[in-house]
């Protein structure tokens, strides 16, 4: 023990005087082959002895699994189910090293592992599917940078749009692992991605702030346009109308510039937005217009259903009710000429409601009749909104409850069905004023105390109260039944012949 | 740090038996910098709870894999049986769209497995997205991804309230690197279902988190959160480290000099004796 002791202390003595890192200091220590294989057990985020088959070719399952086995003695390399994985700084340091430069080395175990993944998600199950999705991604930067750039981007903007920011987080952080071999160009896009994800978690002055870098250091025209109307959109949502402003010109006059037609198109919707966030309805619609003249030029009927639609809208809004139908009207016209029925619902929907709005139930009803058949079940949501708008027009003309609680309950059913609580909400509540006006009291009252527990638990207090003051004037409204009354006279008269007893007993005193 | 050799962290270990015994508070946040042994520690706490015969769930975040709300509550059901949480699963199932294909072919039918849909998960209902553009279609919207949480989650409480009110001893589930956990997951976690421990409506659930960071939390959270930051190892924990690791002898003086070298995270302790046992044979006697 005294020799360990004096050897321990010779070698404590010796590292001290240097300043290399645990793990350099550990890689030292190890025989030549026990080092490489712990260097490459670095490029995957888990290893296992198939794995390691790959990152060192020469290796033979067995081979393999007894240096998994003799690596998991480190202290530094941990077990994980069936896979093992380094420490999260070990890795990342010898990681590091792969990247100062790539060698061919590096980029053919990359190119392997990528093919290894792409095997996997054949028949993989949904979750593992995902997982390795993502590892195939990571080493495709490994293999060829632009192309693990490429797929990153198709998988960000896949579950983006699936409102998947968890993993639109993961698959930025490996992305980022590459970045020291990216260029400024590769650096930007993946900001971009970055300030993405930053607007839909609502983190506004982050969105600005990231973009504002990737911008600058870009020198890609159409994705400097791609951010310059993002960040438009970001200062519009920060209400800074001028910022946005500015911003939209400045994507406007490069887009111009560059022909990206489609692009000037899109952010000129988007200062439409802006400018009508500020108030100035008519110029938002002026613009509009302006773009509508324009938008032949990139022949997207759905982009001009788009904007007839908007306009629609933003004149119902104004109570403009002839012209927005007309705008409606070309939408519809429009959106038959491709075969987009969902769309064609939408439309129909909307000049539903703009009768609503007129209270022509009659009509109202015939729109939301032709968008339920357009529409066949494909978009349950917008399904759910036509039938709580059809219940509210049967609601309105008040003849039978019987066709607005059909309505009104199916609607919940299609709310339910896609989680969207707030809509469950609505179409309790609008329930539950079917049955107060139909004179079923107590159902109206359950009804709508369930409409107050759903606002309540999406954190809408003020509908929430709303619904439970409705709850108690209906109590306050309540009319009281033919016995009720007959009860409430038999006491008067009980009480005035109490009193007219006790004062003649009185007066007989 | 392999678990064999694990030292230090007694008051932390006491900690969470005085939880198991007790279960107050049911929640345990462990925090402290890359290397410091949080994993370690998590590794001896499993090992307790498995050595009582409890049951445990335990949900790793990695560099690959971020579970977000669901992945924890699918990892629960899985882990605790599925048979328990039948109205969870139904609500997950309706979450999930099934898509049916009529398929006409004349003459033979070539399947392949990546023309299904396989990896349908919550979500999938998607329509077209057009930002704050007054189109009224249906978009993944934060607003509705959370309206769907909650339905799942209060789907995923009522069953594991109802399982927990039938066991007989405190569920554990440890949660890990939490620090790569996505805002919204963590967002999940705290202001659901730490809070419905908090408020009482998952009693017999233990919750022990594991991460870098000290989480932002709220003073609701005062009686409910035992914290538990980790430090780097004292001279005492460091030798007996190295007497498990078979240096027995001047171990206080061999600790100090380790301690000057190389500091005394557990992580760096660790890797400086791994390194001096594998070159002990050529290393001066």
């Amino acid at each position: 023990m005294s020799a360990d002791g004096d050897s321990f202390r010779a070698f404590l003595t010796n590292i001290a005087e240097r300043s290399s890192s645990s793990v350099a200091l550990l890689l030292e220590s190890l025989d030549e082959a026990e080092a490489r294989y712990l260097r490459l057990c670095a490029i995957p985020h888990e290893f296992s002895p198939i794995v390691l088959t790959l990152l060192h070719p020469a290796l033979d399952i067995d081979a393999a699994q007894r240096v998994c086995d003799n690596l998991a003695n480190l202290s530094i390399v941990a077990a994980s189910g069936r896979d093992y994985v380094l420490h999260d700084s070990a890795r990342h340091e010898l990681f590091a090293a792969w990247l100062t430069p790539p060698s061919t080395e590096f980029r053919d175990i990359s190119a392997r592992l990528v093919l290894y993944y792409e095997q996997l998600l054949d028949g993989a199950e949904p979750i593992a599917f995902s997982v390795i999705e993502r590892k195939r991604m990571f080493h495709l930067f490994g293999s060829d940078l632009d192309a693990g750039l490429a797929e990153f981007e198709h998988l960000f903007g896949k579950n983006r749009r699936e409102y998947r920011l968890n993993v639109c987080d993961t698959l930025v952080r490996l992305a980022g692992e590459y970045m020291p071999l990216f260029d400024a160009a590769r650096r930007s896009r993946l900001t971009y991605a970055k300030a993405k994800l930053a607007y839909d978690r609502g983190n506004f002055v982050e969105t600005v702030g990231l973009l504002r870098d990737a911008i600058a250091n870009s020198a890609d025209d159409e994705l400097r346009v791609r951010m310059l109307n993002r960040l438009g959109i970001a200062h519009d949502a920060l209400k800074d109308v001028p910022a946005a402003l500015d911003a939209f010109a400045r994507a406007e006059r490069l887009a111009h510039d560059r022909g990206l037609w489609r692009q000037l198109v899109r952010v000129k919707i988007h200062e439409a937005d802006a400018i009508r966030h500020q108030g100035d309805v008519a110029r938002s619609e002026e613009l509009l217009r302006t773009v509508l003249a324009t938008v032949d030029v990139v022949n997207d009927p759905l982009l001009c259903v788009a904007i007839h639609n908007s306009l629609g809208e933003l004149q119902r809004q104004n109570n403009e009710i002839d012209r927005s139908l007309a705008s409606f009207d070309e939408a519809r016209r429009l959106v038959a000429g491709v075969d987009q029925s969902v769309i064609a619902a939408q439309v129909e929907h909307n000049i539903g409601a703009v009768y609503s709005q007129i209270g022509d139930w009659e009509r109202s009803r015939e729109y939301y009749e032709r968008s339920l058949e357009l529409n066949g079940g494909r978009n349950v949501l917008g399904e759910g909104r036509t039938l709580l708008s059809l219940a509210n027009a049967w609601l309105a003309m008040g003849e039978t409850a019987e066709q607005a609680e059909k309505y009104a309950s199916a609607a919940y059913g299609r709310f339910e069905h896609v989680g969207a609580v707030r809509d469950m909400a609505r179409s309790r509540r609008v329930l539950a004023r079917v049955y107060e006006k139909h004179g079923r009291k107590e159902q109206a009252r359950m009804a709508m105390a369930d409409a107050a527990k759903l606002f309540r638990r999406i954190g809408d207090t003020a509908s929430a109260d709303n619904a439970t003051k409705e709850i108690g004037e209906m109590g306050r409204r309540t009319p009281l039944p033919w016995w009720g009354w007959c009860a409430l006279i038999a006491t008067v008269v009980f009480i005035v012949l109490i009193v007219v007893l006790a004062i003649a007993i009185i007066a007989d005193r | 740090m392999k678990l064999e050799n694990f030292v230090d962290r007694t008051g932390e270990m006491r900690r969470f038996d005085e939880m198991l015994a007790h279960n107050a508070p049911s929640v345990m946040v462990v925090w402290g910098d890359s290397g410091m042994g949080k994993t370690s520690l998590l590794a001896k706490m499993v090992h307790r709870v498995s050595a009582q015969g409890l049951k445990k769930i335990e949900i790793v975040w990695t560099d690959t894999r971020n579970y977000d709300f669901l992945g924890i509550m699918r990892k629960c059901r899985d882990d605790l049986g599925a048979a328990h949480f039948e109205a969870f699963t139904r609500e997950t199932n309706r979450a999930t769209p099934t898509v049916e294909f009529q398929v006409k072919v004349d003459g033979d039918l070539q399947l392949f497995n990546r023309a299904s849909i396989t990896h349908s998960q919550i979500g999938d209902v998607t329509g077209i997205a057009i930002r704050d553009n007054m189109f009224n279609l249906p978009a993944e919207s934060e607003s509705r991804v959370s309206e769907r949480m909650m339905l799942l989650t209060d789907a995923f409480f009522s069953d594991l309230a109802a399982y927990l009110a039938t066991a007989s001893k405190p569920v554990v589930l440890f949660l890990d690197a939490v620090e790569k956990m996505s805002a919204e997951s963590r967002k999940w976690l705290w202001g659901e279902l730490l809070a419905a421990i908090r408020d009482e409506r998952l009693l017999g659930l233990v919750v022990v988190t594991c991460g870098r960071d000290k989480p932002e939390r709220s003073r609701d959270f005062n009686d409910t959160v035992d914290e538990a930051e980790l430090g780097p190892l004292g001279i005492d924990d460091v030798c007996e480290y190295l007497e498990a690791r078979g240096i027995t002898a001047n171990t206080r003086e061999l600790a100090a000099m380790l301690i000057a070298a190389r500091g005394s995270k557990p992580v760096d302790v660790a890797t400086a004796v791994d390194a001096y046992l594998r070159s002990r044979p050529q290393a001066p006697s």
